[in-house]
């Protein structure tokens, strides 16, 4: 049972900026933080404190990563995270402020701009995680294939240059409920998975590690994946492919041009039998 | 398991794939040969499946039983969803003779099937995910495209949308799970769940993201709080596809939800895991009582059966509650208060009771429709009684089976849920099922109160439905009253199939992979009560 | 194959024909539906005649068992409750079932001739199909859960049948009569069924009656239930068979067409009770203190109704009580353990009483629906078939020498006489003088009716209204489009209340002129036999030889008791029963020396029966005026008899009206007190789904936004527990 380690400490670790506070109360406080930010991020239509909110969330960003960086440097997962240095704070605070980007900017274009923004540090941080294969397939799945369609999407629907955005762009619906819901459920998370004796990673095989292992060699990690998909995965890989062809003939049936008619649903049709 | 445990679902998607061809075919005799055709592949499948149900087959896999209930009961009431949308899809316009879409819609019910079919066959958390999606992803498009109509592209896109949104749930939920496990075999999850059980309790990543994935697999099940789209996407879709909808969605989510707590072995009660069985309990619970409440209000019969199937879901969701574990007194003979039964077990035999209540009573929803035009509401069934009497009287007899009346197999289904919770000792979860039972009636009986004590509101203009529709009621009918009088055949498959599945971690009870690990020995007593140990 | 795999085809039949008839009721076909139906129980019955004699001849009855079983299907598995469906014949069942599913066909081809035309043609002949699959599922049961099935199901058929003309009120009330009456006894049934597996773990014929019940020490350690068992048992039987005091809802049963009544009385459901006592005999025979309470009842019951039938004027409801009298005879050879004699009994008696009231249903078919005997006179001379036919019924009713009544009831009162119980013998005198009152009344009817000079009622030669007026689908082809109904099938034309308050009623009503008809008129106004279509007078032919012969099945053939009481004396508790009574010390099957020696028995019977006849044709046919005269000098008497003795208003008054009050009062509790807090509570779900339906906007948005909170929620109240 080696693999199910107790934190070698034990108990709480105790963070930088508190000799009485866990940590783990620092990072719900940095998640509060970075909640009022968000809110106050949010299009509102009214009156603008986007600034204020936005330095509000660098502060809350820093705190949250100085603290979390602390904490994981003491830890047991120090050995697996040090490889990745400072790299991952500068990608996933990318990553967090361009979310932040998809989610208040009143342009829809800009949304999906920042959101290939959050795919490429997300497959940064996966390269560092040396997952070379899923950082590929993360960006020419999301940033190549699903982005462009948005955009064309975005671009056709959209009134042209000079008209305000809609409403429902401009300002966002039950900003204060839907950031109070997202933050519970993000501070919980964090809660439970940092809070208390490191419990959340008291893993029954560290994944990172047999990451490493895998993508040893270069592309090894490919090929081994390859092999592991079509020795072990061949059903799935079946049924991944029916599921595609069934979204594929979806796709056409809803798409296909009908011609507007209105009627009454069982009025006008005579089954066919 | 090889290969050949996988014939029903191969024939099924077989099936479909030659309906996909056909379907293309530009001459629409051919075309109308679809129905055809999916009948003769579940056909085949079902007798696929039956085969396989043989006592012996597939002996080192224990969940088998299990399996074989799941395409057992696809490949059934898929026969009854294949006749009751007979015609379908509606065609777009009136001068159209038929469908163009008529090969896709049965290939698309056939996949969906297949997903359900396997659902029980899976031992991975990919696999899991996939077999989950085939169930829904074919579903979605039905809903679109089921009739050329606003409210159905309404019903799919809410459909959709949300139904990625509780995949999002319940995929964040696996990625904890294979990040607590580091595979997402089943196996080695159920070894993994294990240990840490044994040291004490589980820890916290694994148990996020066992409720993510209970969480979002509630949508599929329509259980409260992921309900709120059941009645809108119901009332929108054509009502061939929610007939469909009501069964085979939940179905595979129930299952699904088995194979998940199968995983961490039921054996939660032991740490402060503890309030996970109690969890589901209180969701079962309010999803009871959101489902009959809400129902009261509706006009609209789609909506009512909506609720309801949402209501049935609580009482479902009461019995995987309960678990697997028998109640020490099942094992004393010729008592008749004994319960021989599980929770699981209670939960699959209501499975098939409600699929074949809620067909049926759909089923003669879709009769009206082609006979009356829309008859959605109460006033478009009043007096149906006269005119229609027998489809009245299928109406009614599965109306009395929802609401569980004796002699028809939705008492049954109860009656096993109430038995399984007093033996668990849970009576308060009995009264609550019970009282839910008398809210139910209310709204059941208006609908038969308004088929045979009102007037017909408006002449019902009589049109010819396909023979298969009525045989499609006519059967659903008939089979509510059959396995209500006569349940030895579907009580002996769910009572094999829920019994199949272990109360205790046992490395034996994960084949296909060599467990490495073998299992410290738990103290293994099958306890009634919250999940055993 | 063994004879017995056969056996599921009996009710197997009748099944599929009512599921058929039922499914003509859409076609065309809808005035053949009577095809199905007479084939699916003339099969039965040649099923039923082929086992009666592969029985007999040993074959099916091999070895030292007195029975064969099978099992067909598991029918309820349940933990440790397991009952099966399965076949359970002896040469009670066998016999039983041939008597009925034969008498029945007969009432099937006759039905065709007298509904036809009716608007529920099809209808009634998929009830009268459902009728014989419960009563043959009844008897061929091998377990009281499945006889229990049959038994409601029986009852069921019937309430179907009687309230057949619904819109009439007074076939709806007497429909809910008999059914709530037999629920009584349905639900005495049901605890004995209950009490029974609880004392004996299984519901088995063969574990229950040839089991541990032999066992002293087993009957000692159960003796309560075994006391408790019989009793339920009795009154079930009570119920099913009409007798005091639960025989009210059989006279006013003839609402139904007239077939109804002679399968009802003849065939089907009366039989029921008697079958189900004389199955459950054992448990009887060792219970003796409710054995002789049934022999008393049924004595008791046979004076009641045969005293109640001289006063009567309507010829259903005096054959209606005379059924009740001859089933006071059934119980009554039961209860000195004459197991053959009853049945004896009941098999002669479906012949004579089943032609009875298809002979009457004649009458009434000719007569327009009349069947007061007081407005109808010599009709022998227009309807000779008929007349020859109830001649013979009446005959073997009264018991006249050598017809099958004369047989049957001698052998139960033989078997009273000769009883080793006390009051046996006091039982066979009662006996007597009911077979006095029986021969009296009975010819009394067909003096009046069938003798004397010709008078008809005013409403001869038309067709009866039809009950089915309402407005809406009519058939068309019908030719009953009467007007408004008043009168139909069955309508007694009497009104309980009225004759209350009138004391008695003369025995010859003066005829307002153009109600009678003279001998001049008749030729002109109907110049044919008013017999009716050979589908009628046919199986009256039949049943009429059958009343005649039936008898001799129990006299020839067998050393004692005949082929009767040979055959069913393979059943070891239904032999000869007057040698066999049950010894105090358990031993059941004890011989007795005689007392009276049934020859002695036979002679003073017929010598009873025909002073009862010589009676009826001096005050009925030679001297009318006289009955008047003795009717008005015995004024009370008559009163008392013609109002069945008032145990319909001592129910009414006894039970009806106090019950009817405290419903009243009930209900205005309930109104009050129960109704608020119903209210309420019914109120709280209605209230709680307002208070929840704005959730129900409509909006993906709110959807997913709902979504998502709920399962916040859910993990946060698990955040909290799982601390």
């Amino acid at each position: 049972m080696d693999r199910v380690r107790r934190p070698a400490a034990g108990g709480t670790v105790r963070g930088i900026l508190g000799t009485g506070a866990t940590m783990n109360n620092w990072l719900l406080a940095a998640t509060a933080v970075g909640a009022i930010s968000l809110y106050l991020m949010l299009p509102h239509g009214r009156r603008r404190m986007s600034q204020f909110g936005a330095l509000l969330g660098v502060l809350a960003l820093g705190g949250g990563f100085v603290e979390l960086g602390l904490w994981l440097s003491h830890g047991p997962l120090a050995a697996a995270v040090a490889p990745a240095g400072i790299f991952f704070y500068v990608f996933a605070a990318i990553a967090l402020a361009s979310a932040v980007g998809v989610v208040c900017h009143p342009r829809p274009i800009y949304c999906a701009l920042y959101f290939v923004l959050v795919t490429l540090s997300v497959a940064a941080l996966l390269i560092l995680l040396l997952a070379e294969f899923m950082a590929v397939v993360l960006i020419v799945i999301y940033a190549g294939a699903i982005l462009v369609t948005y955009v064309f999407v975005i671009m056709l629907a959209s009134p042209g240059g000079g008209i305000p955005a809609a409403d429902y762009d401009r300002v966002s619906a039950d900003p204060l409920l839907a950031v109070l819901v997202s933050f519970v459920f993000l501070g919980m998370i964090l809660q439970r998975l940092f809070g208390g004796p490191m419990d959340g990673f008291m893993l029954a095989r560290a994944p990172l590690a047999s990451g490493h292992a895998a993508a040893a060699g270069s592309f090894a990690g490919l090929a081994a994946l390859g092999a592991n998909l079509y020795a072990h995965y061949a059903l799935p890989l079946e049924l991944a492919g029916i599921l595609l062809t069934i979204s594929l003939v979806g796709a056409v049936m809803i798409s296909r041009k009908h011609e507007p008619v209105v009627r009454i649903l069982g009025a006008a049709d005579v089954p066919a039998e | 398991m090889n290969l050949h445990g996988l014939l029903p679902e191969m024939i099924m998607l077989a099936a479909a794939a030659v309906i996909l061809l056909n379907g293309l075919c530009p001459r629409e005799s051919v075309r109308r040969a679809s129905q055809w055709l999916a009948l003769a592949g579940l056909v085949a499948a079902f007798v696929a499946a039956w085969r396989l149900a043989a006592p012996g087959q597939h002996a080192g896999w224990p969940l088998w039983p299990l399996a074989t209930f799941g395409s057992l009961l696809a490949s059934g009431v898929g026969l009854l969803a294949v006749l009751a949308s007979w015609n379908m899809p509606f065609k777009d316009q009136p001068t159209e003779t038929d469908s163009a879409y008529r090969g896709e819609y049965f290939a698309l019910l056939l996949c969906s099937l297949a997903g359900l079919s396997m659902m029980a066959k899976v031992n991975n958390l990919i696999w899991l995910f996939l077999a989950l999606e085939l169930v829904s992803m074919p579903t979605y498009i039905m809903v679109a495209a089921g009739r050329g109509q606003s409210a159905a592209q309404e019903a799919g896109v809410k459909y959709f949308f949300l139904g990625a949104l509780s995949a999002a749930v319940y995929l964040f939920g696996f990625s904890y799970l294979y990040g607590f496990a580091g595979s997402t075999r089943f196996s080695t999850i159920a070894a993994a769940f294990h240990s840490a059980l044994a040291l004490g309790h589980p820890p916290a990543i694994a148990l996020i993201g066992l409720l993510m994935v209970v969480l979002g697999i509630s949508y599929k099940i329509a259980a409260v709080p992921l309900h709120y789209y059941a009645p809108d996407v119901y009332q929108g879709a054509a009502t061939p596809v929610t007939a469909f909808l009501a069964f085979t969605p939940k179905a595979a989510g129930f299952i699904a939800l088995i194979l998940v707590f199968n995983l961490t072995g039921w054996q939660l009660s032991s740490s402060l895991a503890g309030a996970v069985p109690a969890l589901l309990m209180a969701l079962a619970v309010v999803t009871m009582f959101v489902g009959n409440v809400l129902a009261l209000l509706q006009r609209n019969l789609k909506r009512i059966l909506a609720y309801s199937s949402i209501a049935h879901s609580g009482y479902m969701l009461a019995a995987l509650a309960l678990g697997p574990a028998l109640s020490p007194e099942a094992t004393r003979p010729g008592e008749l208060g004994g319960s021989s039964i599980n929770g699981l077990s209670a939960l699959l035999f209501y499975l098939a009771a409600y699929s074949l209540m809620t067909l049926g009573a759909f089923a003669v929803l879709i009769y009206l429709e082609g006979q009356t035009g829309a008859a959605e509401d109460f006033d478009g069934i009043a007096g149906l009684a006269g005119e229609h009497p027998l489809a009245a009287g299928c109406m009614a007899v599965c109306l009395f089976s929802l609401i569980g009346m004796p002699g028809t197999v939705g008492f049954l289904g109860k009656l096993f849920i109430v038995q399984a919770a007093l033996a668990a000792h849970h009576p308060v979860l009995a009264v609550i099922i019970v009282i839910n039972a008398a809210i139910a009636a209310t709204y059941y009986l208006r609908i038969v109160a308004a088929m045979y004590l009102r007037a017909a509101a408006t002449p019902l203009t009589v049109r010819r439905p396909a023979l298969a529709l009525k045989l499609s009621a006519a059967v659903a009918t008939f089979l509510v009253i059959f396995f209500g009088l006569f349940p030895g055949a579907l009580y002996r498959q769910s009572v094999a199939g829920g019994r199949s599945v272990p109360t205790v971690y046992s490395a034996a009870h994960w084949p296909g992979r060599s467990a490495k690990r073998t299992a410290v020995g738990m103290p293994g007593s099958a306890r009634a009560g919250l999940w055993a140990n | 194959m063994t004879p017995i795999d056969f056996a599921p085809l009996i009710p197997a039949f009748p099944l599929a024909a009512a599921i058929l008839a039922a499914l003509l009721s859409g076609t065309k076909l809808k005035r053949a539906a009577h095809v199905p139906a007479i084939s699916g129980v003339a099969l039965s019955f040649f099923v039923a005649l082929f086992l009666l004699l592969k029985c007999q001849w040993g074959q099916a009855i091999a070895g030292g068992a007195p029975y064969v079983q099978s099992t067909l299907w598991t029918w309820i598995a349940a933990g440790g409750f397991k009952v099966s469906a399965g076949i359970f014949l002896d040469p009670l069942a066998a016999l039983f079932v041939t008597f009925v599913t034969g008498v029945s066909l007969l009432i099937f081809i006759y039905s065709a001739g007298y509904m036809e035309g009716d608007y529920g043609y099809w209808r009634f002949f998929a009830y009268m199909s459902i009728f014989v699959f419960f009563m043959t599922t009844l008897v061929l049961a091998n377990n009281f859960l499945l006889v229990y099935l049959g038994w409601e199901g029986v009852g069921l058929a019937s309430y179907l049948l009687i309230g057949y003309y619904y819109p009439r009120p007074s076939a709806r009330d007497a429909a809910t009569k008999a059914f709530i009456t037999n629920r009584i006894g349905d639900t005495c049934f049901a605890v004995a069924v209950l009490m029974l597996y609880l004392t004996f773990h299984s519901l088995k014929f063969s574990t229950v009656f040839y089991g541990v019940l032999a066992n002293p020490a087993f009957r000692a350690a159960h003796a309560t239930a075994l006391f408790w068992i019989p009793l339920l048992l009795m009154f079930g039987a009570f119920a099913k068979s009409a007798q005091f005091p639960l025989h009210v809802w059989l006279p006013d049963a003839m609402e139904g067409p007239t077939p109804v009544s002679a399968l009802i009385h003849a065939a089907t459901m009366v039989t029921a009770g008697v079958y189900l006592i004389a199955r459950c005999l054992p448990l009887f025979l060792y219970d003796q203190p409710v054995l002789h309470l049934v022999g008393i009842i049924g004595c008791f019951t046979a004076f009641l109704a045969a005293t109640i039938a001289l006063r009567q004027f309507d010829m259903k409801r005096i054959w209606a009580y005379s059924t009740i009298s001859q089933l006071g005879y059934m119980f009554m050879g039961l209860g000195v353990a004459a197991g053959a004699s009853a049945v004896f009994h009941v098999f002669t008696h479906a012949f004579f009483k089943a032609l009875l009231f298809l002979a009457t249903g004649s009458v009434m078919h000719a007569m327009g629906g009349e069947l007061d005997i007081r407005k109808m006179s010599g009709l022998g001379k227009k309807m000779p078939i008929t007349t020859v036919c109830i001649l013979t019924g009446c005959l073997a009713l009264a018991g006249f020498p050598g017809f099958s009544g004369f047989f049957s009831k001698d052998d139960i009162l033989s078997a009273a006489m000769n009883a080793t119980w006390g009051l046996g013998p006091w039982l066979a005198v009662i006996g007597l003088l009911t077979a006095l009152l029986t021969a009296y009344y009975t010819f009394r009817v067909f003096f009046r009716v069938f003798c004397g000079e010709l008078r008809l009622p005013a409403t001869a030669g038309q067709h009866e209204p039809s009950a089915f007026t309402l407005p809406g689908p009519q058939d068309g082809g019908g030719n009953r489009r009467g007007d408004a109904g008043t009168r139909g099938h069955g309508d007694t034309g009497k009104d309980e209340g009225k004759i209350a308050a009138a004391g008695y009623e003369p025995e010859t009503v003066n005829q307002t002129p153009h109600t009678t008809i003279h001998k001049p008129e008749i030729a002109s106004h109907y110049p044919h036999s008013l017999d009716g279509a050979p589908t009628m007078w046919l199986p009256l032919i039949l049943l009429a030889i059958g009343a005649t012969c039936a008898g001799y099945l129990g006299v020839f053939g067998g050393t004692e008791g005949g082929w009767i009481g040979g055959f069913l004396g393979r059943v070891p508790h239904m032999q000869p029963a007057v040698r066999y009574v049950v010894a105090p010390a358990g031993d059941m099957y004890l011989p007795a020396p005689w007392r009276v020696s049934p020859s002695v028995m036979m002679l003073i019977g017929a010598v009873v029966s025909l002073v009862g006849i010589g009676a009826a044709a001096y005050w009925h046919w030679f001297n009318r005026s006289a009955a008047d005269t003795l009717a008005g000098a015995v004024r009370p008497v008559a009163s008392f008899l013609e109002n069945k003795w008032y145990i319909d208003e001592l129910y009414r008054y006894g039970l009806v009206r106090p019950l009817r009050l405290l419903g009243h009062v009930l209900w205005r509790v309930d109104r009050w007190v129960v109704d608020g807090v119903v209210g309420v509570i019914g109120g709280i779900p209605r209230w709680l789904g307002f208070s929840i339906r704005s959730s129900e906007s409509g909006r993906l948005r709110s959807y997913a936004f709902g979504m998502v909170t709920g399962a916040v929620l859910v993990l946060l109240v698990m955040w909290y527990w799982l601390r």
